[in-house]
C-alpha cells in the first residue's frame, strides 16, 4: 500500500514525457516555418518576423479563437473516430468515405422524412446524429464484415470504400437527389433542408451572449462534438468494452488468453469508428451549407487520422491535437492574406509535425519502456 | 535524454543566431507586405477561381481589370509579384483558393472581415459562398461574375456581372465558318451547365449562319470534359485527348470554353497541325508573347480568341463603387455593344483574319443593330437553324 503514492508521481513524471515528442516535433517545425518563411519573402527578417507575430495574433483576436474552435470541431470528432480504432488495433482509414456517407444518409432523413414544425427541432437534431451514425456505420460495416470472417486487411477495404463513398455520393447528389433550379446555383448540390433542421448558431441561441462575432461557423453540432468526446473518453477509461479494446490493442496475445474475443472486439471497434465517423461533416452540411453535396471540404478523415495519432488516442489528446490543427489552419489564412505565403505551407508544417513527432515518441517510447524496466527491477530489489 | 535537450536548444540558438546575423545585410530592400503610406479611399478584393493568376485565361482576364483600375484611377495591388502602383486611392487585393476550391467562402469571409468595401468573386462556382458571406456582412458590397440568382433571392448588396457570351462565340463560329476547309469543326466545353452552353450555341449558330455545309448533322462535333468543377477547367490532359478524338474525326478547327484545360487543345493543334480557338483571354497574343518556345509554336495554330471582357466588367464595377461610393445590387450585362464580348484581332493573326474581317464586322454591326439575334440555348439553337434552312 505504501507504493502508491509513489506510482502517482511516476505516473505524472511519464505523462510529462510524453509530452515531449510533441513539443519538440512543434518546435522543430516552428523552426522550419521560420525558414520557409524566410525563403518565400526572399531573405527578409522584418518579414519573418512579422509572419510570427501574425501567428501569435492569431491566438489573441476573439474572431480567430472562433474560427480556430470551428475548424477544430470536426478534425476531432474525426481524430476520435480514427482512434477508437487505432486503439483496437485496426487501421480503419475509411473515415473519408464514412463521413460522406453518414452526411449523405442524414441528408436524406432531413429532405424528405424530418418533422417540419420548428418545435421538433431538437428531435430532428437527434434523428440526423442517428441517421449519421447509422451511414457510417454502414459503409464501415463491409469492410467490418471481411476482417472479422476472412481476414481481409482493413487498410485495403476502407481506402477503396473510400473511392465508392465518393462516387455513390456524386451519384446521388447529381441523380434522384439533385436540387439543382435552372437559373439559379450551378454547383451540383441536394434540395436546401427545411429550416426544422438546419443547425442553429450558437450565437443566436445565446441571444448575443457569446464571445465570437455572429459570422463564426459555430452550431449546434459544437454541443455534439463535446457530448461525443466525452462520451467516448467515459467508454474508453470506464467501461469493460473499452478495457478490452486497450487490451487488444497493446498486446492480442494476451488479450486473447484472458478471454477477450478478438474478432468481436475488433468487429465492434470499426462500426463504432464508423458510426462517429459519419458525424465528422455536420457542422458544414447542416450549419455551414443547409445543403449535401459532393463538393464539401474533402480530406477531414485523413487528417483525423492525423489528429489521433498526434493526440495519442486519447479523447483528450485528440482535442488539443485538433484545436494545434485548427490554430495552423486559421494561422495560415491570416498569413495568406497578410502576406501572400501560399496556405499549402501550412500543410507542410503539419506533414512536419507529424513526421517529427512520430520520430520522436518512437525514441521517447524507448526511453520510458527502458526507465520502466528499471523500476521494476529496482522495485523488485526494495522487496 | 537531457543531452537530447541540449542538443537541440543549442541547435536551434546557433541557427536563429546565424540566421540574424546573415539576415541583417538583407532588411529594408524589401517592402513589407504589411506597411502601406496613406488610407487608401476604396478597398476592392478579389477572389479568383481555380487556376489562379497566370492561367492564361479568365482569371488573367480579371486580374487585368485591376491593373486597368490600378492605372485609370489611381490605385495599387497590395501583394503583387508586378508590384502594379499607381498611387494610394485605391487599395486591391486577390486571393485564390486552393486546390479543389472548397475554402472559397473564406476567403471571401477573410476579405469582408478585413474591412473591404467591395469584394469580388470570379466565377459562377462563388454562386452560394457569395450570397452566404453577403448576409453576414450586410454592408460590403459584393459582386459576382457569370453567375446570378432569382429576383426573390437576390440580396441587397450583391451586383451580378454577366455577359453575353453567345455574342462572342457567333463571331468566331463565323471566322470558323469561313476558314474551314474540311467543313468539320469541333466545340469542346469545360461542363455541361447552362452557361457553357450559351458559349457552344452562339459558336455553332455562327458557323451555320456563314457556311451552309455546317447546317449538317454530324459537321459540328461538342465534347465537355467533366461533369465535376474540381475537374472540368484544369484538366489539359483531358482536354488534349477530346481535342485529338475530335481532330481525327476530321475536325480542323476547334473552339474551347474550358479556362485551363483549354491548353490540352491548343497541344493538341500544334501535335495534328490544325486550328484552335482561345477562349475568355486574347489567347493567341499571350501564347505568342511567351519566353516559352512551345508556347510560341502553339500559338501559331490558334486562328484567334472568343474575348470575354472581364477585365472590363472588373473595371466598370469598381469605377462606379469609386465614383459613387456603392454600386445598386442589380444585373449589369456585358455584350458585343457594351464591348464586353468580342474576337481577337492582333499583329499574330493579321494576315488570317484580314482576308474575312470585312465580313465578321459586318456581322457584329448586324449583332449590335439587333438585325441578328444570337440564339443562347438549344431550343433558340433549333428556331435559327429553321430559320437559316439547310
Amino acid at each position: 500500500m505504501n507504493k502508491l503514492p509513489k506510482k502517482k508521481t511516476n505516473n505524472f513524471k511519464y505523462f510529462l514525457l510524453s509530452l515531449v515528442a510533441p513539443v519538440v516535433g512543434i518546435v522543430i517545425s516552428a523552426l522550419l516555418l521560420f525558414f520557409l518563411i524566410l525563403l518565400i519573402r526572399k531573405g527578409s527578417i522584418s518579414d519573418t518576423l512579422y509572419a510570427f507575430r501574425v501567428m501569435g495574433k492569431t491566438l489573441t483576436s476573439t474572431k480567430d479563437l472562433g474560427y480556430i474552435i470551428a475548424r477544430a470541431e470536426p478534425l476531432a470528432i474525426s481524430g476520435i473516430a480514427a482512434a477508437i480504432a487505432f486503439r483496437a488495433g485496426v487501421f480503419n482509414i475509411g473515415t473519408e468515405g464514412q463521413y460522406y456517407i453518414g452526411g449523405l444518409v442524414a441528408s436524406i432523413y432531413a429532405i424528405y422524412f424530418s418533422i417540419k414544425s420548428p418545435a421538433f427541432h431538437w428531435l430532428n437534431v437527434i434523428f440526423v446524429v442517428l441517421f449519421a451514425m447509422l451511414g457510417g456505420a454502414l459503409w464501415a460495416l463491409i469492410p467490418a464484415i471481411l476482417k472479422m470472417k476472412k481476414g481481409v486487411h482493413e487498410v485495403i477495404t476502407t481506402i477503396m470504400m473510400n473511392q465508392i463513398a465518393y462516387t455513390t455520393a456524386k451519384y446521388f447528389v447529381n441523380g434522384p437527389l439533385s436540387g439543382v433550379k435552372v437559373g439559379e446555383s450551378l454547383e451540383p448540390k441536394t434540395l436546401d433542408f427545411p429550416p426544422s433542421v438546419t443547425f442553429h448558431k450558437l450565437y443566436d441561441i445565446f441571444h448575443g451572449h457569446f464571445p465570437f462575432p455572429k459570422y463564426i461557423p459555430l452550431y449546434e453540432s459544437l454541443f455534439i462534438a463535446a457530448i461525443l468526446i466525452f462520451i467516448v473518453y467515459i467508454i474508453i477509461f470506464y467501461t469493460n468494452w473499452g478495457f478490452e479494446i486497450e487490451m487488444l490493442g497493446t498486446n492480442p496475445n494476451a488479450a486473447k488468453y484472458s478471454g477477450v474475443p478478438p474478432r468481436l472486439v475488433v468487429f465492434n471497434a470499426m462500426l463504432w469508428s464508423g458510426a462517429i465517423a459519419g458525424l465528422i461533416n455536420l457542422q458544414e452540411i447542416f450549419g455551414i451549407k443547409g445543403y449535401y453535396t459532393h463538393h464539401m471540404t474533402s480530406g477531414l478523415g485523413f487528417d483525423g487520422i492525423a489528429v489521433a495519432l498526434i493526440g495519442y488516442n486519447n479523447p483528450i489528446g485528440v482535442v488539443l491535437a485538433a484545436l494545434l490543427f485548427g490554430f495552423l489552419r486559421t494561422a495560415g489564412y491570416n498569413l495568406q492574406f497578410e502576406l501572400g505565403i501560399p496556405n499549402s505551407t501550412m500543410d507542410l508544417i503539419t506533414g512536419f509535425i507529424i513526421i517529427v513527432m512520430v520520430i520522436a515518441s518512437v525514441a521517447m517510447n524507448r526511453y520510458i519502456s527502458k526507465l520502466r524496466r528499471k523500476e521494476v527491477l529496482s522495485g523488485a530489489g526494495d522487496r | 535524454m537531457k543531452k537530447v535537450f541540449t542538443i537541440i536548444t543549442v541547435l536551434a540558438l546557433v541557427l536563429t543566431l546565424g540566421l540574424v546575423g546573415c539576415g541583417q545585410s538583407q532588411t529594408g530592400n524589401q517592402n513589407s507586405g504589411s506597411q502601406t503610406s496613406g488610407e487608401p479611399k476604396l478597398k476592392v478584393g478579389v477572389v479568383f477561381d481555380i487556376g489562379g493568376r497566370g492561367d492564361k485565361s479568365f482569371n488573367d482576364s480579371a486580374y487585368r481589370g485591376l491593373v486597368k483600375a490600378a492605372k485609370e484611377l489611381g490605385g495599387y495591388i497590395k501583394d503583387d509579384p508586378d508590384n502594379v502602383n499607381y498611387g494610394t486611392n485605391i487599395e486591391m487585393k486577390y486571393m485564390e483558393p486552393k486546390q479543389g476550391g472548397s475554402d472559397r467562402e473564406q476567403l471571401l469571409r477573410k476579405l469582408a472581415e478585413n474591412g473591404y468595401d467591395l469584394v469580388i468573386g470570379v466565377g459562377f462556382a462563388f454562386t452560394d459562398a457569395i450570397k452566404n458571406v453577403a448576409n453576414d456582412f450586410p454592408d460590403v458590397h459584393f459582386a459576382i461574375i457569370d453567375s446570378c440568382y432569382s429576383p426573390d433571392d437576390h440580396p441587397a448588396n450583391v451586383t451580378c456581372l454577366l455577359f453575353k457570351e453567345q455574342e462572342g462565340s457567333f463571331l468566331v463560329g463565323a471566322i470558323a465558318g469561313y476558314k474551314t476547309e474540311t467543313n468539320k469543326i469541333g466545340f469542346i466545353g469545360g461542363m455541361d451547365i447552362p452557361l457553357i452552353r450559351k458559349f457552344m450555341v452562339g459558336y455553332e449558330a455562327g458557323a451555320m449562319y456563314v457556311n451552309p455545309e455546317l447546317r449538317k448533322d454530324g459537321a459540328i462535333m461538342t465534347a465537355f470534359v467533366s461533369d465535376d468543377p474540381g475537374q472540368a477547367w484544369n484538366n489539359p490532359p483531358k482536354g488534349k485527348e477530346i481535342a485529338i478524338s475530335q481532330y481525327d474525326q476530321g475536325a480542323d478547327i476547334i473552339y474551347h470554353a474550358a479556362g485551363g484545360t483549354g491548353m490540352g487543345l491548343f497541344e493538341a493543334a500544334l501535335e495534328k497541325d490544325k486550328w484552335a480557338i482561345g477562349v475568355d483571354s486574347d489567347q493567341g497574343l499571350i501564347l505568342a508573347t511567351s519566353d516559352q518556345e512551345k508556347d510560341r509554336e502553339m500559338a501559331k495554330h490558334i486562328i484567334t480568341s472568343m474575348l470575354k471582357r472581364v477585365d472590363t466588367a472588373v473595371y466598370t464595377i469598381i469605377k462606379e463603387m469609386y465614383d459613387n461610393g456603392k454600386v445598386e445590387a442589380k444585373v449589369m450585362e456585358f455584350g458585343l455593344k457594351e464591348n464586353g464580348v468580342g474576337y481577337a484581332y492582333n499583329d499574330y493573326n493579321k494576315e488570317l483574319l484580314d482576308p474575312i474581317k470585312p465580313q465578321v464586322d459586318e456581322l457584329k454591326q448586324k449583332i449590335i443593330n439587333g438585325e441578328i439575334t444570337v440564339p443562347a440555348t438549344d431550343d433558340e439553337l433549333q428556331q435559327f437553324k429553321a430559320k437559316l434552312g439547310q
